[in-house]
This record gives C-alpha cells, structure tokens and sequence, in this order.
C-alpha cells in the first residue's frame, strides 16, 4: 500500500495545529498526574494537575467530589487553553487525604456513568419511542420551490440546477 | 423544609431580564439537617432516561436527575472525543480542475466516511508511515470528455454535452491493502453521502487523487466529529399563579408556540387556560412583556432535566453515539486511576 | 610504499561523468485563447502557432504533490 509512495514533497507540518499539540506531548512526556508543589505533608490539601484533560473531566470531577462530606473545598482551573491540562484543587476536613478522596470521586463518578448507561439502553430497548424516517429535506425544498413558481429539477428536461 | 421549597430548588427562574437561581446547591452542608452526600442508589431511584425519539439520523432523549456537569460532559465528549475516520493526507497526481489543490484537498478530507471507527487504530503519531490496521486508501480519478455526436450549439445541459462534469463523492473508489478485503467483507468503506458535489470539470479536465484516512478526534479537527449536532436543553416549565380573565385568554395563548398552552372547560363550564405541553415552549418570555400577565404566569426551567438531541453524521448508529461517549468517559477515569498507582508507587519506591 | 604515492590518487577506475541534467530545448506551453500545446525555445517568440495568440500558460506538474486534507 503506501510504503511504496514515498511522498516527493514533503509539506511543512509545523502550521497544523494537530502535529503541534503531539510534538508539545511527544518531546516532553509528562505524567498522568502529578501533585503541585505546596501540598500539605498529609495530603490533606492538594492541587492535582491532570494532562490531557478539560472541562470534560474537570467539571464533573469536580461536582462528584463536592458531593463528598469530608471535602472542605474542591475546584479546577484550566490554566491556559494552550497546554492540554487542568489543575484540582481538593482541601479535606479533619486531616482526611485528598488522594483517597479523589480515588473515591473516581469511582463514584464511574457508578454514575455506569448507571447513566444502563439506563439508558435499557430505555433503548423498550422501544417505547417514536421511530420515523428523516425528513426528507430535499423533496421539502423541492416542493416549496413548485409553490413559488422555481423550476425544480427532474421537472422539466431542460432545467439543470446543479450545474 | 416544606415540599414546595425543596420543589423550588430545582427551578432554574427565568425572568424578564435575566435567569436567577442557575446553579444547583445540593451539597453536603449546604442546607443544615439535609443529607446530599453522593448515594448511588439514590441516584439510581431518582435517574430517569428515556429515548423520546429515533430516527436513523437522529436520537432525542431525556436525561432527569444529573447534574448540568454530567450532561456537559456527555456532549463535550460526542463532539469531541468519539473518534471517527476521516481523509487526512492526500496525494495529488492531477488536478487540472479550476479548484485550486489545497481547496480541493480541504473539501475531500470534510467528506464522512461509512467505516466502523472501531474497526481502525490510531496512528501512533502523525509521521508515522500508513499501515492496514490504521489507514484507509481511497482513490478519486475522473476526466471529463464530451460526448460524442452531441450538438454543443442545439443542447446547453453540461449533464448531456460531458462525461462526468460533476464530480461526486460517490465516485471515490476503496483501495484496500493487505488483510482489508477480508476484513471488511461486506461492508466495504465508503462515504457516508454518495451525493456531495466536490467539483465540477469541463472537458480535458482531471483530477487523480490518492487519499489517506485514519482515524482522529472532533478535538483535533471538526470532520472527525461524529455528530452534526449534539446538544441539550431545560425542560421548560410554566406555572400559572392565578386564572388568565377570559378576553386575556387568547392573546395568552399566543404569547407561547403552537401546542403549549390550551383552553378547555373546567367542570364549571367556564374556560380556562391549561398549560398542555411545556416542552414545545422556546421560553421566548413574550408573555413577560405583558404587564397584563405579569403576575399570573411564572416561568422556569427543571435544571436537572435534561433534553438531548444527538444527529450523527453517518458513521454511527445515532443511538451509539451515547453508550460510546460513556465508555470514552470510563476510560478517562480508568487512565486518571492509572496514573494515581504509577505516582504513588513512585513515591514508595522514593521513599 | 613511498610517502608520496600515499598522497596521489592510487585507484586506475575513471569517475563517472559529471550528471548535469540538460535542459530541454524545448519547453511545452498551452496557449490561453486555443488550448492548443506549442513547444518553444527559450529565444523564440512567445506566440501559439495555431491561432497566434500571445498568452501562453505553463502546464501543470507531472510530480505529484502532498497536501494535508485540514
């Protein structure tokens, strides 16, 4: 296949966006997470920085921990649109570890989705739904055009619309 | 706390001017005596999903009972992360058509392909050289010519004076390698829609190209987005105060789109307006305009009821689309877990 | 061995010819107002020897060329 067709020009990649994002991420290769400097020895109160996340993961990590009693505070920030991160911030009660606390959120947030899918196949399955074709768009357009007086294509021999 | 208060909580208000009450407050010691710790099977009793409506192209479904980060999280991910496959590199033998390369080659790389993403690997980084489990090969060759024997000068119609003056998708030839006949016997890759125009040639002109697809993320670039569109809203809800006078009635029912609001007798004989259905309302706030309405209407939205409408572009089944953004989202956490024992076990080894 | 011949060429096999390409003597051209192909030297007069016209246009290239589908 395409081993053979070695490419005779090779076009620049340094303006795609794509290949940038992999080169930040192939010539440094940074942990999944890591704690920022700064955290309590305990661990009671931390800053997480996760690569490779967003809002995605950011915003309902972040509401599956607030649901957690022994949290004090818990946010997140995506420092700079540019670097594919997003730091947590996690402070507990009572000397309780954020690291436990945020394994915790993980898993909780897991059941959810967990939940969230099986409801909604089983929803799926019931079939206890409208079930219809699309809209056919272009016999819609087709037919507003015939009402406005538009010759339509396939109506008459000599309109071509398309080219 | 009394029942409608707690009711209340959940109404996001929509009022003339702004939106009040927008984000939710059930958390743990936000409201003293209450419990709102996370429960999953408390979660699970009040969770409802139900498919509202399907269509080959289209999925419609209500999700009640997750929180606004939740459903967010589900439609980031159906834009942006389900990955689909899409032309990515093109070589270009001949295009003496009057469309320049690179806007040729932009307009083929948007074209969906009908290929199971999940039949496909990413490549492992994009100076890769291509392989059969990662790339899919298309190649496009058309000329056009004139037809013989037709009188240029009698019929005008480029349809019947040339062959192939209009070059479709449809003309974009598989080319498979290695094991890919036999893997993808019977459902051989194609576009999704044989019925794009691409370009358009008169005769003499050609164009000869060798197209790569892999497979990519909506994050990286919007043709690999398998969704055309993926989005939610808030059940809208209209609570009437007080009954509307009789000569308001109609104007009432006009403030609101067709459907949402009726008039029917009550017991007494007397007419009355009825909310009938608050999901056709766009919450377009006409009625608020009216001082005559201003008291006897309130207008809020359900914050955790959640409407979504998913339209896929044809490379998944639009009821797909759901259960795969779950598992991409399962995966993320699972990678997050991964590297909490890579960096505590880091840390043992160090100390 | 003596010093010198150390540091004369030892090896009796001529070196290959110097490759410079030629360029062609002549180029082809399609005319702007026929489309009809002229083939042209670099002195001649840059004229289509069917209809006359004056606008000449380069054809495209044979290589084939990359590009990125974004």
């Amino acid at each position: 296949m395409a081993e053979e067709e070695a490419p005779t020009q090779s076009t620049s990649r340094l303006d795609n966006p794509g290949t940038l994002l992999q080169s930040v991420s192939t010539s440094l290769t940074h942990e999944k997470i890591t704690i920022l400097p700064g955290y309590e020895p305990d661990y009671s109160a931390c800053t997480f920085c996760l690569w490779q996340e967003d809002h995605t993961l950011g915003n309902a990590l972040r509401w599956i921990i607030m649901k957690d009693p022994d949290v004090e505070f818990c946010g997140y920030t995506a420092p700079h649109p540019s670097e594919p991160k997003i730091h947590i911030r996690i402070q507990m009660y009572d000397n309780h570890s954020a690291v436990d606390c945020l394994r915790k959120g993980l898993s909780n947030l897991r059941d959810l989705l967990t939940t969230v899918d099986a409801s909604y196949k089983s929803s799926l399955d019931s079939g206890n739904y409208i079930k219809e074709n699309d809209v056919d768009v272009r016999a819609v357009v087709d037919n507003t055009l015939r009402e406005r007086g538009f010759a339509v294509e396939g109506d008459d021999e000599r309109m071509d619309t398309t080219s | 706390m009394s029942q409608s208060n707690i009711e209340a909580r959940r109404h996001v208000q929509v009022l003339p001017e702004r939106v009040g009450n927008v984000a939710g407050s059930e958390f743990p010691g936000h409201y003293p005596g209450e419990d709102h710790s996370w429960n999953l099977e408390k979660f699970k009793k009040n969770l409802v999903t139900s498919v509202q409506r399907l269509t080959p192209s289209t999925v419609e479904f209500d999700l009640v009972g997750v929180d606004a980060s939740i459903a967010n999280a589900l439609r980031r991910v159906m834009i942006a992360e389900v990955p689909t496959i899409a032309i990515e590199e093109i070589y270009v033998w001949n295009n003496t058509s009057i469309m320049q390369d690179e806007v040729l080659c932009h307009r083929v790389g948007l074209v969906p392909l009908k290929v199971d993403p999940r039949s496909l690997k990413y490549r492992p980084s994009s100076h890769a050289q291509p392989h059969e489990t990662d790339t899919i090969v298309f190649d496009l060759q058309v000329r056009c010519d004139k037809i013989p024997g037709v009188d240029p000068k009698v019929e005008k119609d480029p349809k019947k004076l040339y062959y192939d003056s209009n070059v479709f998708t449809g003309m974009m030839k598989w080319q498979p390698s290695g094991d890919q006949g036999k893997k993808y016997k019977g459902k051989a890759p194609k576009p999704v829609d044989e019925d794009i125009l691409l370009v358009k040639l008169r005769p003499g002109q050609q164009v000869d190209l060798h197209c790569f697809a892999r497979k990519g993320v909506g994050a990286d670039h919007a043709k690999f987005s398998p969704v055309a569109t993926a989005s939610y809203r808030i059940l809208p809800q209209i609570t009437l105060r007080g009954p509307i006078p009789l000569e308001h009635q109609e104007k009432f029912q006009k403030c609101f789109p067709p459907g949402v609001i009726e008039l029917k007798k009550d017991e007494q004989g007397e007419q009355q307006v009825v909310v009938a259905n608050a999901r056709k309302d766009t919450v377009s706030r006409e009625v608020l305009r009216h001082p005559e309405f201003q008291d006897l209407v309130q207008l809020s939205r359900i914050r955790d009821h959640f409407i979504f409408s998913v339209e896929s572009v044809g490379q998944y089944q639009p009821e797909e689309l759901v259960p795969e953004a779950i598992k991409i989202l399962l995966s993320k956490i699972t990678a997050v877990e991964e590297g909490l024992d890579k960096l505590f076990s880091a840390d043992a080894q160090v100390a | 061995m003596s010093q010198q011949n150390r540091y004369t060429q030892q090896n009796p096999n001529p070196m290959p010819d110097r490759n410079i390409p030629k360029p062609p003597d002549t180029i082809e051209y399609i005319c702007g107002d026929c489309g009809a192909k002229t083939a042209m030297k670099p002195s001649e007069l840059i004229r289509c020897r069917e209809c006359g016209h004056r606008v000449m246009y380069k054809p495209r290239t044979t290589r084939i060329v990359q590009f990125e589908a974004r």
